[in-house]
């Protein structure tokens, strides 16, 4: 089942929104989830209710009086964790729980490591397209620096560079 | 044979007793350790063995199936700090790949399916560090590690992702703890992102004034920059103790003399002695030894450290098992045949 809010990764969260005797069903994955407001650690309570979650759901209930309930959470598909027991042990069953679970886990890692990314070694397999695609950022940023300091030379070379690695990249 | 790394003596070894890198890494193709059945950790254990095996540096290890060795064997490799206490006691099919020189353990199915530790004498992070990529580097020609762009290397704890690493060392701080310092040096040393803990035991008191200081942190920064930080920090941790040494002998020169001779005699004329006991003294020994007031070799100590653990003491009195009150008599013993000398 594909997530409701996005259509593009499947829905791992499952809400029910109760109005009146009419319930509904709510599937979302794990990044909607939480962006919508919806917390994947905590069984929902009205307190946590974003206003971006109002939004998303004024087109699917009228009602604003409903209770929202998270009723069951599917488990990872590939260890079978779910997110209980991830919350019980602070430990992940697998490397795909990670994406899986993005959203319980996203401010459990920014609360210990802070609100960073990984930059240090790389596989050797995957290491080589990921320096380029950094390397691509932060070109990137260069030109709006050269255009800013309307030096129009150095942002044509700069984009002739970007260039060269993305068609690089296309070929490995 | 050669002398193993926790036989000898190295840089600042008069305080930095051992130096540690381990990474934690882990195959895409498997859920985590704890996530498996027995047969699918056969085939971690076999895939890592293999990828060894096939490597350029792998007619240097040979593997350790734990579930062959008795739990008197795994526990020797536990005192010397060869194996972590988890896999020495865990459930499943676990097992070591360890170097000639024991230098090198790679634990499969701990907590993840690859730690891969390396440990040095004395302050040698950078060695360390140098030694552990080679290794990390030689396994991922062969083996597919769990990775994501952002969070780096995956492991079961999310405390570990990114480089998977944690850096450290082993320090004895007799003066710094006899100041009451460590507490205070704990919490700054802490702002940096360092842990410091007392090495064995639990609770706030560190057995034999011995510590391990480690990174905290592992997502964010690489790992030349956190080994550079963490041997500044130590540098730093090494200034003070000594200060605080220099300090304890000017003013209670008598007093530090008369402390280090009592144990010193302890360990020569005892009949029986505990292992909390022992570390007490040899530690007093070490500071002696450091400053100049007894003359012992720090590498015989640092042999000690492990020598006098149950395990180890059981395993080397060729006894297959000793009651605690037999254990005190033999550490005696050897404890006695060494100030002998
Ligand atoms: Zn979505
Ligand atoms: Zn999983």
């Amino acid at each position: 089942m594909l997530c409701q809010n996005c259509n593009k990764r499947p829905a791992t969260y499952h809400y029910k929104k109760t109005v009146n005797d009419d319930t509904q069903e709510i599937h979302l994955c794990s990044n909607c989830a939480s962006e919508l407001g919806y917390s994947p650690l905590f069984t929902w309570s009205p307190v946590n209710f974003g206003f971006n979650v109002d939004n998303f759901l004024s087109h699917m209930v009228s009602n604003d009086s409903s209770t929202l309930r998270q009723v069951q959470t599917e488990a990872c598909p590939l260890c079978g964790s779910r997110p209980a027991d991830i919350s019980r042990t602070g430990r992940v069953g697998c490397a795909e729980c990670y994406t899986a679970f993005s959203g319980l886990l996203r401010p459990y890692i920014t609360r210990i490591h802070g609100n960073t990314t990984h930059s240090g070694k790389f596989p050797a397999g995957i290491g080589g397209q990921i320096k380029k695609r950094r390397k691509i950022e932060s070109l990137r940023a260069d030109i709006k620096k050269a255009i800013d300091a309307e030096d129009y030379e150095q942002a044509v070379i700069l984009r002739d560079e970007i260039r060269k690695l993305e068609e690089e990249m296309k070929n490995e | 044979m050669s002398k193993m790394w926790y036989m000898q003596n190295g840089k600042e070894g008069d305080i930095v007793l051992s130096t540690r890198v381990r990474l934690a890494r882990n195959l895409s193709d498997f859920p985590f350790p704890g996530n498996l059945t027995p047969e699918k950790q056969r085939e971690v254990v076999d895939v890592v063995a293999s990828a060894m095996a096939s490597s350029d540096v792998g007619n240097d290890f040979k593997l350790i199936d734990m579930t062959t060795l008795t739990e008197l064997e795994r526990l020797q490799l536990v005192e010397k700090h060869l194996i972590s206490r988890d896999l020495a006691t865990g459930d499943g099919v676990r097992a070591v790949l360890l170097s000639t020189d024991e230098s090198v353990s790679i634990m499969i199915n701990e907590e993840d399916h690859l730690r891969i530790q390396v440990l040095g004498t004395g302050l040698c992070l950078d060695d360390c560090l140098k030694k552990a990529m080679r290794i990390d580097d030689a396994l991922d020609r062969t083996l597919k590690y769990a990775f994501d762009e952002k969070l780096g290397y995956l492991t079961k704890c999310p405390t570990n992702l990114g480089t998977g690493m944690r850096a450290s060392a082993m320090l004895h701080l007799p003066a710094l703890t006899q100041g009451n310092a460590i507490r205070e040096l704990s919490a700054s040393v802490g702002k940096l992102g360092f842990v410091i803990r007392g090495l064995y035991g639990e609770g706030s008191v560190a057995k034999g004034a011995l510590y391990q200081i480690s990174n905290q942190l592992t997502l964010g920064f690489d790992e030349e920059t956190i080994v550079k930080r963490l041997s500044d920090v130590v540098e730093q941790m090494i200034e003070h103790e000594r200060n605080y040494r220099e300090q304890a002998r000017k003013s209670g020169k008598l007093w530090l003399e008369d402390k280090i001779w009592r144990s010193a005699g302890i360990l020569t004329y005892a009949r029986s002695i505990s292992t909390d006991e022992a570390m007490q003294l040899l530690s007093d020994l070490r500071l002696g030894a450091s400053l100049g007031i007894i003359d012992t070799d720090i590498d015989k100590l640092n042999s000690l450290l492990w020598e006098i653990q149950p395990a180890n003491l059981i395993k080397n009195s060729g006894k297959e098992k000793l009651t605690p009150e037999q254990r005190d008599i033999r550490r005696a013993e050897i404890l006695r045949d060494i100030m002998k000398k």
